[in-house]
């Protein structure tokens, strides 16, 4: 499976990050962008594992829910990984 | 908007010369400035600088919405307050500015907490929202709302230097539920980090999405969130979809 991903810049010191990653669900290519990448581990997850409150995953342009990590994609599909600036 | 035609006097016209004269604007976009009630839900860094660019520009009527007062640590980038505010509920020192600026535009000054439970009341005969809110929760109940009420809702968020703009129109593009289906929740967080210019500049955005909507000219971030980086200067736009099961719009299955 090659899923092309763009990551945004705010988890990656201020520059957009594409890559191609392996993997049947979410959570086995943000494993594999965490090989990659190892930084953005802390960037993404909380102490618990946890994607962080305000990282969003987007499949195909839109955000995939509560299933999160075990979201289901195949061969083609895009991911976008942004966040959520909520001051104002 | 208001029914039936309005007319725009001589001051008017010379006042708001110089956006007439653009080409796909002119006295009728003007109208429809005048026409338009907007709501400014929240007036802080985002929501003063939205607020004054809109009344500058000529719209009608104004309801701001905030339950806080002016505090000292807000003076950096809330530009309609100034010292002299400080303790100041900020509905009532923006409503005092707002009126010198432009003693055309109605101003509807509302100090209240927005909820599930008033929401839909406040948005009764309202044209558009700009979400100046400075927390998820409020952002949630209001882009609901908008979306069963049929209401434009033109959303802005900021951190530090940096910050993310899009336009929701119901039914025809993405809602924030679609876009951040995971409920992002909690109230009020600790303070961010925050320079003026980044809610400037980013209320500058949502103003021009608000005009070009309102006026029916231009290219809407219908479908697609920008994102700006003060700190590299960057500027980026990805495409948002509709989410065929989104719990709030239904993804246009509805």
């Amino acid at each position: 499976m090659s899923i092309k991903t763009t990551i945004h810049p705010f988890l990656n010191d201020g520059k957009e990050l594409h890559l191609e990653v392996d993997g049947n669900t979410v959570g086995e290519c943000i494993r594999s962008i965490v090989q990659q990448h190892p930084a953005l581990e802390k960037k993404m997850f909380d102490k618990k594992s946890k994607i962080k409150g305000y990282v969003e995953v987007l499949v195909n342009d839109h955000g995939i829910g509560r299933e999160e990590l075990a979201y289901a994609v195949k061969d083609g599909d895009s991911m976008t990984i942004i966040v959520y600036l909520s001051g104002g | 908007m208001k029914n039936g035609e309005v007319t725009l006097d001589d001051k008017e016209l010379a006042r708001y010369s110089r956006q007439i004269i653009y080409p796909d604007f002119g006295e009728a976009g003007q109208r429809r400035l005048k026409r338009a009630h907007v709501l400014i839900a929240g007036l802080g860094g985002l929501g003063c600088p939205n607020a004054a660019n809109l009344a500058y520009a000529g719209i009608g009527k104004l309801t701001l919405i905030d339950c806080d007062s002016v505090d000292f640590s807000n003076l950096n980038r809330q530009t309609l307050h100034w010292e002299k505010d400080v303790g100041v509920l900020k509905v009532i020192s923006g409503a005092a500015k707002l009126a010198e600026m432009n003693s055309k535009t109605e101003i509807v000054p509302l100090n209240v907490k927005i909820t599930a439970d008033n929401a839909g009341k406040l948005l009764a005969g309202v044209d558009l929202v700009m979400d100046c809110m400075d927390n998820m929760e409020t952002r949630f109940i209001l882009n609901e709302c908008c979306v069963k009420e049929g209401v434009p809702f033109i959303h802005g968020g900021i951190s530090g230097l940096e910050g993310q703009v899009t336009t929701i129109i119901p039914g025809k593009t993405p809602c924030l539920e679609c876009i951040y289906p995971r409920g992002i929740g909690g109230g009020k967080r600790a303070p961010f980090p925050v320079f003026g210019a980044a809610p400037a500049l980013v209320a500058s955005l949502q103003t021009m999405e608000a005009i070009k909507l309102l006026a029916g000219f231009g290219e809407l971030l219908a479908g697609k969130m920008l994102f700006v980086n003060g700190g590299n200067m960057e500027f980026t736009i990805i495409k948002i979809e509709r989410k065929t099961d989104c719990e709030i719009c239904g993804g246009g299955n509805t």
